[in-house]
């Protein structure tokens, strides 16, 4: 009993120092470190303390993240992507809202060479926003269109939030990314909807697109999409066909997006320099806190916690929704001030052993707990991706009024979750049939 | 002091470029290897540990001083952002003795583990060949030295009044691509 003492004990210093803003990553050493100390004195302390920093960081399933990060980061920088909403309005702008259902689009393609909601966001902003608003949209529903949006880029393979969830749990990363594609569609589908059913009932907040396209034209626009077809084929062909690993697929794509940026003469010295050092700082960035979170797992593991948890959820006679709806709250609360691989690299070491016990699927879980911590990025105080948007429209818009036009969206993201919950089938097919 | 800065931000930097080449020589590494695998049939021994042994702790750890520099470090401001400005800057030089102190630890840990390694010679078998992994135990030590550096001139100046601004984000952090990290 000691032990579960100390160990819950420990988590709430963690809590504390997190909230007086010592870094996620330092609070996480900190407290491992000391409660180890604590339980098992001095020497199985400094000896993982020593051990682990390096052990994490020289692991081969981890190599992915850094490669993933580059292809997104170059794609971003090289201007890839451009072509993407380019097309997708010149077919679609006939539609009530089609300028903002072209950028829904254009992230969803987009996230296909990302694994990063803020990077997606921040892609198709750029481009979207600036067009809606030449057409007189509002400023909510442009704005609240990207910054939702931008949340298929985590849900879409590739995901560093899946990658990272995949190694603590030990579940291959190929079947969370399969999982994921599903649920970024519906998340999309959703999103859609969402902009058919505002626009249609207040034509006034996306005035209809007067400009005639040819089918010449469109069949042109297509064209320019190819750099992000031709990386989806090689990239995940090479993935889900067992070709590749995650990381050589990562590999692959990050140095296919050079050559294509090569061909396409956008390739510049200062983008390539710009991709490859916001990949290292990242990476050390999501890597610190990772290592810590690492300490944390073996520091609760001993201390006898996550197994008191499990028992304690057990006893409960939870119901497995029931479960999840607490889980949901968690990281809804959660998502209010943190943002999203730091919240999970928090929960997982106490989350795993519980779901362990409750027998649910492990692809399933990391799919919908992406879902969970994605919706964080949008809802206030602390939505990242709304913070993006920001950065981009200046003062046009406000961050209330952003926020504001993200709740339309977030009506969608319920009955997504709801959906997943209701019928993990949706999210463990493709696995299943491809795994 | 200023000096001391100057010198330390050119380590942090330099560190930094090191870093952002091994991610670049790391992807063209595995391309190479998957080319030459399927292509030709060939495997290039020791890609493995040379990547998960050399080139990641590298990238993860080499870079850590400029993260901080740029302030891409992840911390939570919510509660303490309602505070008065008095107690959130006491609590900021709290904050950053911890993680002076924690990386100051690492250092001194991971330099005595670097030097039993290289006593020890440790290595690792990559298709039947030995490949010495004892020099990739100092890239810990350097990484978490040179972000204590940064730390201590940081606590260093504020305290002094000539505030750097260490982990204030500048004009490159408040972009938001770097700004939060890959989520």
């Amino acid at each position: 009993m000691a032990g579960t003492e100390i160990g819950l004990g420990g988590l709430a210093v963690l809590l504390v120092l997190i909230l007086l803003r010592v870094p996620i990553g330092i609070s996480l050493i900190t407290v491992s470190f000391g409660g180890i100390w604590v339980l098992l004195g001095p020497r199985p302390a400094w000896g993982i303390l020593t051990a682990i920093p390096h052990d994490f960081a020289t692991s081969w399933a981890l190599t992915s993240v850094p490669m993933f990060l580059l292809m997104g980061f170059f794609c971003y920088q090289a201007g890839l992507t451009t072509g993407l909403f380019d097309a997708a309005r010149k077919w679609l702008s006939v539609l009530p809202g089609g300028l903002a259902i072209a950028s829904i689009f254009g992230s969803a393609g987009f996230a296909a060479v990302t694994g990063s909601s803020v990077a997606c966001a921040a892609a198709m902003g750029k481009i979207a926003v600036p067009e809606m608003f030449r057409y007189g949209y509002d400023g909510r529903l442009a704005t609240g269109t990207v910054a939702a949006a931008g949340t298929i880029g985590a849900l879409i393979p590739p995901s560093i939030i899946m990658i990272i969830y995949g190694i603590f749990a030990q579940v291959p990363i190929t079947q969370l990314f399969l999982g994921g594609i599903i649920a970024g569609l519906l998340t999309a589908a959703g999103y859609v909807i969402v902009v058919l059913v505002v626009a249609t009932l207040r034509p006034d907040l996306a005035p209809p697109v007067e400009e005639r396209v040819s089918y010449a034209e469109r069949i042109a626009a297509l064209g320019e999409v190819w750099p992000v077809l031709l990386l989806i084929a090689g990239v995940f062909g090479g993935l889900f066909s067992g070709v590749f690993t995650p990381t050589e697929a990562g590999a692959a794509g990050a140095l296919l997006s050079v050559l294509i940026a090569a061909l396409k003469r956008t390739l510049t010295l200062t983008a390539l320099r710009d991709a490859l050092s916001e990949t290292a700082r990242t990476t050390a960035a999501v890597f610190i806190i990772a290592i810590g979170a690492s300490l944390l797992t073996r520091f609760l593991t001993l201390s006898g916690v996550g197994k008191f948890l499990s028992a304690y959820v057990i006893s409960l006679g939870a119901d497995p929704l029931v479960l999840m709806l607490g889980i949901a709250l968690m990281y809804l609360v959660l998502g209010l001030f943190l943002e999203p691989i730091g919240a999970m690299l928090l929960t997982i070491p106490v989350l795993l052993p519980i779901m362990h016990s409750t027998g649910m699927s492990l692809v399933w879980f990391g799919v919908v707990v992406t879902k969970f911590l994605e919706i964080g990025m949008i809802t206030p105080p602390i939505g990242l991706n709304v913070f993006v948007i920001k950065g981009v429209v200046g003062d046009l818009v406000t961050t209330t009024r952003i926020f504001y036009g993200v709740l339309w969206f977030l009506i969608a993201d319920l009955v997504v979750v709801a959906l997943l919950m209701a019928f993990p089938q949706i999210v463990l097919y493709l696995p299943e049939l491809l795994g | 002091m200023r000096r001391l800065m100057a010198w330390v931000d050119r380590l942090a930097a330099g560190l930094g470029l090191v870093a952002d080449a091994l991610v670049a020589l790391m992807m063209l590494h595995i391309a190479f290897e998957v080319m030459m695998r399927y292509v030709f049939g060939i495997s290039v021994p020791g890609t493995l540990t040379l990547v998960s042994k050399y080139y990641l702790p590298a990238v993860v750890f080499l870079p850590l001083a400029l993260a901080e520099r740029r302030g891409n470090h992840i911390s939570v401001e919510v509660l303490t952002q309602l505070m008065p400005q008095r107690v959130q800057g006491v609590l900021d030089v709290l904050a950053r003795l911890l993680a002076m102190t924690v990386f100051g630890v690492l250092t001194y840990q991971t330099w005595l583990d670097a030097m039993k390694k290289t006593r020890t010679g440790a290595f690792e078998l990559d298709f039947g060949y030995q490949f010495i992994t004892w020099p990739s135990y100092y890239l810990l030590p350097i990484g978490f030295g040179a972000i204590t550096l940064v730390l201590v001139c940081g606590i260093l100046s504020t305290l002094s009044g000539h505030d750097a601004g260490t982990g204030a984000p500048d004009a490159e952090a408040a972009s938001p691509l770097v700004d939060r990290r890959g989520a």
